[in-house]
């Protein structure tokens, strides 16, 4: 099934700090963690990825370090503790939202 | 070709590696290199339109050579022209005393300055995720404090011990909530580290003074004797065993560094960034020290205090105002701080022989036979008293 680019829009941000929640990513396995625990629903285009990233690095919600591993270089991103609260906060609303859309459509 | 920044292109590895990362699944997938490769760059999309959206991100209103960072880096290196230019024009010397104050802490900001700029790209290529990399940048500013003051023939290394203990306390501290703090709050906290230790050894002020007894651990390879209160001070010379540890543990620093920096140069370098590196560190070589001990030497500083006593010197022997080219000699040499010899040097000169017969011309219409100017030569009599005694 299709989701409605529209309907992840919104919930991007949201996304990207709950697979980032447990430990430090970068960008390709942050994309491929969403795809997988999403079961393939999800599949964050790289385009969408990248600026949120960024975006959430310059408000200060995800730090980054550049790692080496096998002789490839990988910006990590890790959340920090501003990235915690937003998070906390967006899970909140999330389940409101969502609870109230679920309370209309499936009533 | 399109020129990068160092964000840019950091931002474009970023999108390089996501790359690659795609294509290695691909193969594991079962494709070949090159149709993963062609798939990879199909699903990746635009490498620059993505790129761009992202530079926008961090740069939303201006672009990378109008930052606010750059025009202020303009203005600092605008600034330094106009004082370095004023310095040689202006003649008054009030204005030309405060102008080589700001003409010296305009080098200690641009060192700081360069100093900073240097911890900014390697926080970026070292990360602060582990507290090993925090140690490691916090020993590459101590080997660069250490070897400032060398160059900076300080003579003094009581500053570095000062940095080393805040170097200590801070790791330790930072160690400790290491996980509490965000990589932001660690890079402030080097920042910070790195300014005050270089600003205490540029003014060769020690930070915590006021806390512990004075120490003193000089240099003296002219074997100038230490005087003042500090009795207990130990002398020593460049080829005591201590310093020669010193030097090695510097020797040491020092190839850690560049070795690091080489690694840094050829994993982070935009051709650019490589091509400047490498001439800016020939004429970093070559430059820097003379000009850093230049200016150390000047004293620029410290003579501001002897400024009067060097114009009432002049003033009694020559009967005039030192000139400005005099005050820079006195500053260069450090001569000011012994101003008998100045004062010899001075009654002896060839210009004083000549004041005296233009006063004996002025007051007695005549000139001043040979020993007579001997005789106010040698007793050392001041310009008024010679006036007092001729008009008499």
């Amino acid at each position: 099934m299709k989701i409605n680019k529209e309907l992840l829009k919104g919930s991007s941000e949201l996304l990207v700090l709950s697979v980032l929640k447990e430990e430090p990513l970068y960008g390709y396995e942050i994309a491929k963690r969403i795809k997988t625990t999403s079961e393939q629903l999800f599949a964050m285009g790289e385009g969408t990825l990248y600026p949120i990233l960024h975006k959430l690095e310059a408000d200060y919600k995800l730090e980054s370090f550049w790692e080496e591993i096998g002789g490839r270089k990988r910006k990590y991103y890790s959340i920090t503790k501003s990235g915690l609260a937003e998070l906390k906060d967006r899970a909140t609303e999330w389940k409101t939202f969502s609870a109230a859309i679920n309370a209309i459509v499936l009533a | 070709m399109k020129r990068l920044t160092y964000q840019n292109h950091l931002i474009q590895e970023e999108l390089n590696s996501h790359v690659l990362d795609l294509v290695d699944d691909l193969v594991t997938q079962g494709l070949t290199p090159t149709a993963a490769q062609q798939q990879a760059l199909q699903q990746f999309g635009d490498i620059n339109t993505i790129s761009q959206a992202v530079i926008k991100i961090h740069h939303p209103r201006f672009n990378w050579y109008w930052s606010p960072q750059t025009i202020l880096l303009l203005l600092f290196i605008l600034s330094g022209g106009v004082i370095f230019t004023s310095t040689l024009f202006i003649t008054t010397p009030l204005i030309h005393d405060v102008l080589l104050i700001v003409k010296l802490w305009w080098y200690y900001l641009a060192i700081i300055i360069a100093g900073q700029l240097l911890n900014y790209r390697l926080i970026q290529y070292f990360s602060l995720r582990r507290i090993t990399s925090f140690i490691t940048l916090i020993l590459t500013n101590l080997v660069a404090s250490a070897s400032l003051t060398i160059v900076l023939d300080i003579d003094d290394f009581e500053t570095n011990l000062d940095a080393l203990i805040l170097a200590i306390v801070l790791t330790g501290l930072i160690g400790y909530f290491w996980k509490h703090i965000s990589m932001r709050w660690r890079a402030v906290t080097l920042y910070i580290f790195s300014i005050i230790s270089t600003l205490s050894i540029l003014l060769n002020k020690p930070l915590w003074q006021g806390l512990y007894q004075a120490r003193c651990f000089y240099i003296t390879p002219d074997n100038i004797p230490l005087t003042g209160t500090l009795t207990s001070c130990t002398q020593v010379t460049w080829f005591s065993p201590l310093m020669l540890l010193i030097l090695l543990c510097l020797v040491g620093g020092w190839l850690l560094v560049i070795y690091k920096l080489k690694n840094y140069w050829l994993n982070r370098g935009t051709k650019i960034w490589q091509r400047s590196f490498v001439a800016m560190f020939f004429l970093g070589t070559i430059i820097i020290p003379i000009k850093i001990h230049d200016i150390n030497n000047q004293a620029e500083l410290d003579i501001i205090p002897w400024k009067y006593r060097i114009d009432k010197v002049y003033l009694n022997i020559l009967g005039r105002l030192p000139e400005n080219k005099d005050v820079d000699f006195y500053a260069t040499t450090r001569s000011f701080e012994h101003m008998s010899k100045v004062q010899d040097t001075l009654y002896k000169s060839n210009e004083r022989r000549l004041k005296i017969n233009q006063l004996y011309q002025q007051f007695l219409q005549r000139n001043a036979t040979k020993a007579e100017i001997d005789n106010y030569v040698n007793n050392k009599k001041t310009i008024p008293v010679i006036i007092n005694e001729l008009t008499q």
